[in-house]
């Protein structure tokens, strides 16, 4: 795989052919940058639903139990 | 925008979407402005599909609790850039209805992690005093990326409703971050009243090169608006604006915006003792050369002062004949060819062949635009030597157009030629037209006072054969004028011409006359009547110029 296709994985899309124009070590950087954000972004939306869940009404986190993926 | 504040901007944005520091990306501004905003929304993208599963049981979770308690439990578990991504997932009058709650601080938060193709759902929804304090607090942050994306999303009732909370230096900030600067002009209209204090503001902060970016990218009649309140700044203000155009290099902003003003702020601009400047003028003409602004250059050359337009004829006498024809036509599609005239008419001698001889700068329109300008202009000492030089078939076309001038204009051409060493150039031209103007012109040639009361006389002692004989062959049809030349040149002290003038109107002297002027090879009569009948008999002076043949003249 090219370099620049190291970078179309971790985005999960062509890029803009002007990222062309990096080095290869530049688009590795990038390529890890996303990957990094990505796996934070996760992480961030599973502690708040775990907050949310805590929050909300004992009735209520009953019923969101019941929503998939939270049991 | 495609600006380098536009390249920062859009680097800034990619960083806070990736959760990391601008100074951490720099490596990507070699991609430009463009592909970096791509990149953002391919990345923006992909988290939305990355994390729709729990995006999704979030908003779930969300809903099993009324408005007022969802609020609570986003305000305190969810973090706002999560909070962030629930828009378009939450219907948007529940996610009116729970943002309304949330506290501006928070919503501020949120709004910086906003997809802003999101945000047009759900922020037109929202009441004005729930914007509004977010408005205030995004401006208090000085985050105007945020705002910048934020804002083509709103409607101009809206927008209107929430200029209030933006100070005047923080909608230009604002107006120079914009994320589609196709905005501009339609935010631009809201705010009319605001426009002074925001150039004011500019002023007061240094705000230049937002000035020059924002104004590059609205429309030809708000960018004038600009230049027009930009041209209303002092002295001192205006050389701060002029540094920092030479310390940034943004000659082709300040060309771009001070072309685009009125003639008044046009003058202004360029004689502002900063704009007078040598580096100043370089950097405004080095633009228009470098980047084929023809049009601007002649805008503002067209009310320059010296010094601005002797370094642009210099410019212009560099170019190659590409951009020669360039300037040409702009100067005809912009209506401003007597700028062209003017450029050319200054030019050294013996480089104005190479404007004046382009094709276009003495065509049919051409060549009677260079005499509206003389005529306008009262420029017949600049025009009369550059048309000497034209080619011959363009020299007859603006021979056509002078000799549809009225008297008044003709008299006014003679005069002006008469008393600028031109007389001979006018008289060459005057072969040319019909008998009407040639009457004109050679009454005033023979007797200025005519027209014009005491004035110089146009003719005495020291005018040459060549312009004697150039009067007599323009007078063959008209005796009248061939007298009044008689009379003058005896009057001026050269009674031997007088008399070969004379003969013109009794033909059959003619030959008497030329074998005692043959006998006299240096009289000046002599010399006048051999050029008059076109003889060799006597060595001629060296020709200044070559005419064309005479046209066939009319009956008299």
């Amino acid at each position: 795989m090219s370099d620049l296709g190291i970078l179309e994985g971790a985005l999960g899309a062509a890029v803009p052919h002007e990222f062309a124009a990096l080095s290869d070590e530049q688009l590795h950087a990038f390529a890890a940058a996303l990957v990094a954000a990505r796996s934070r972004r996760r992480q961030q939306v599973q502690a708040a639903i775990s907050g949310a869940l805590d929050l909300l009404p004992a009735p209520a986190r009953e019923a969101a139990r019941k929503v998939p993926g939270t049991a | 925008m495609t600006t380098t504040i536009g390249l920062d901007a859009e680097l800034t944005r990619l960083a806070r979407v990736l959760g990391t520091d601008p100074a951490e990306l720099q490596y990507l501004t070699a991609v430009g402005p463009d592909a970096l905003r791509q990149a953002r929304l391919l990345v923006l993208d992909q988290h939305r599909n990355g994390e729709d599963d729990l995006v999704g049981q979030l908003a779930a979770i969300t809903a099993l609790a009324p408005a007022p308690v969802a609020a609570k439990i986003v305000e305190q578990a969810v973090p706002p850039q999560v909070a962030a991504a629930l828009v378009g997932t939450i219907e948007d009058d529940r996610a009116a209805r729970i943002a309304s709650r949330l506290a501006p601080d928070y919503l501020a938060e949120c709004a910086l992690a906003l997809d802003p193709r999101r945000a047009g759902t759900v922020l037109p929804g929202l009441p004005v005093d729930v914007l509004l304090p977010v408005t205030q607090r995004l401006f208090d942050r000085e985050e105007y990326l945020t705002l910048g994306s934020l804002v083509a999303r709103l409607p101009d009732e809206r927008l209107r409703d929430l200029t209030p909370a933006a100070p005047d230096a923080g909608l230009l900030r604002l107006a120079g971050a914009l994320e589609d600067a196709s905005v501009l002009d339609r935010l631009f209209a809201l705010v009319p009243d605001r426009l002074a204090g925001i150039v004011a503001a500019a002023a007061e902060h240094g705000l230049w090169r937002e000035v020059l970016d924002v104004a590059g990218h609205l429309n030809d009649a708000n960018r004038g608006l600009v230049a027009d309140l930009v041209a209303r700044l002092d002295d001192p203000a205006l050389a701060d604006l002029c540094t920092a155009v030479t310390a940034d290099g943004l000659g082709g902003q300040l060309l771009d915006l001070a072309a685009a003003g009125s003639e008044t702020a046009r003058r202004r601009l360029v004689s502002t003792p900063a704009a007078r400047r040598p580096e100043t003028i370089d950097l405004l003409v080095g633009a228009a050369v470098a980047d084929a602004r023809w049009t601007e250059l002649l805008r503002l050359a067209d009310v320059a002062p010296v010094g601005m337009f002797v370094r642009t004829t210099h410019a212009v006498g560099d170019l190659d004949e590409p951009a020669l024809d360039g300037l040409i036509a702009a100067g005809r599609a912009a209506g401003l060819s007597g700028v062209v005239v003017r450029i050319a008419g200054q030019l050294p001698p013996d480089v104005r062949p190479r404007l004046a001889g382009r094709p276009g700068f003495a065509d049919a329109d051409g060549a009677a635009e260079i005499v509206r300008t003389a005529v306008r202009q009262d420029s017949w000492d600049e025009v009369l030597p550059l048309v000497a030089g034209l080619p011959e078939e363009a020299k007859a076309r603006v021979a056509a157009n002078v000799g549809d001038l009225g008297d008044g204009d003709l008299t006014g051409a003679a005069v002006a030629a008469g008393g600028s060493g031109g007389l001979e150039h006018l008289l060459g031209l005057a072969a040319d037209m019909p008998l009407r103007a040639r009457d004109a012109i050679l009454t005033v040639v023979a007797d200025p006072g005519s027209a014009f009361g005491q004035v110089t006389p146009l003719l005495d002692s020291a005018t040459s054969p060549e312009t004697w004989a150039q009067l007599g062959n323009l007078g063959k049809d008209l005796p009248h004028q061939i007298s009044s030349l008689s009379a003058r040149a005896s009057a001026v002290g050269v009674p031997a011409i007088g008399r070969v003038l004379a003969t013109l109107n009794e033909p059959e002297k003619v030959a008497s006359l030329a074998g005692e002027a043959v006998q006299r090879t240096q009289d000046i009569a002599g010399q006048l009547l051999s050029r008059l009948r076109g003889t060799a008999a006597t060595p001629p002076p060296p020709e200044p110029r070559r005419r064309p043949s005479p046209r066939p003249r009319p009956p008299a």
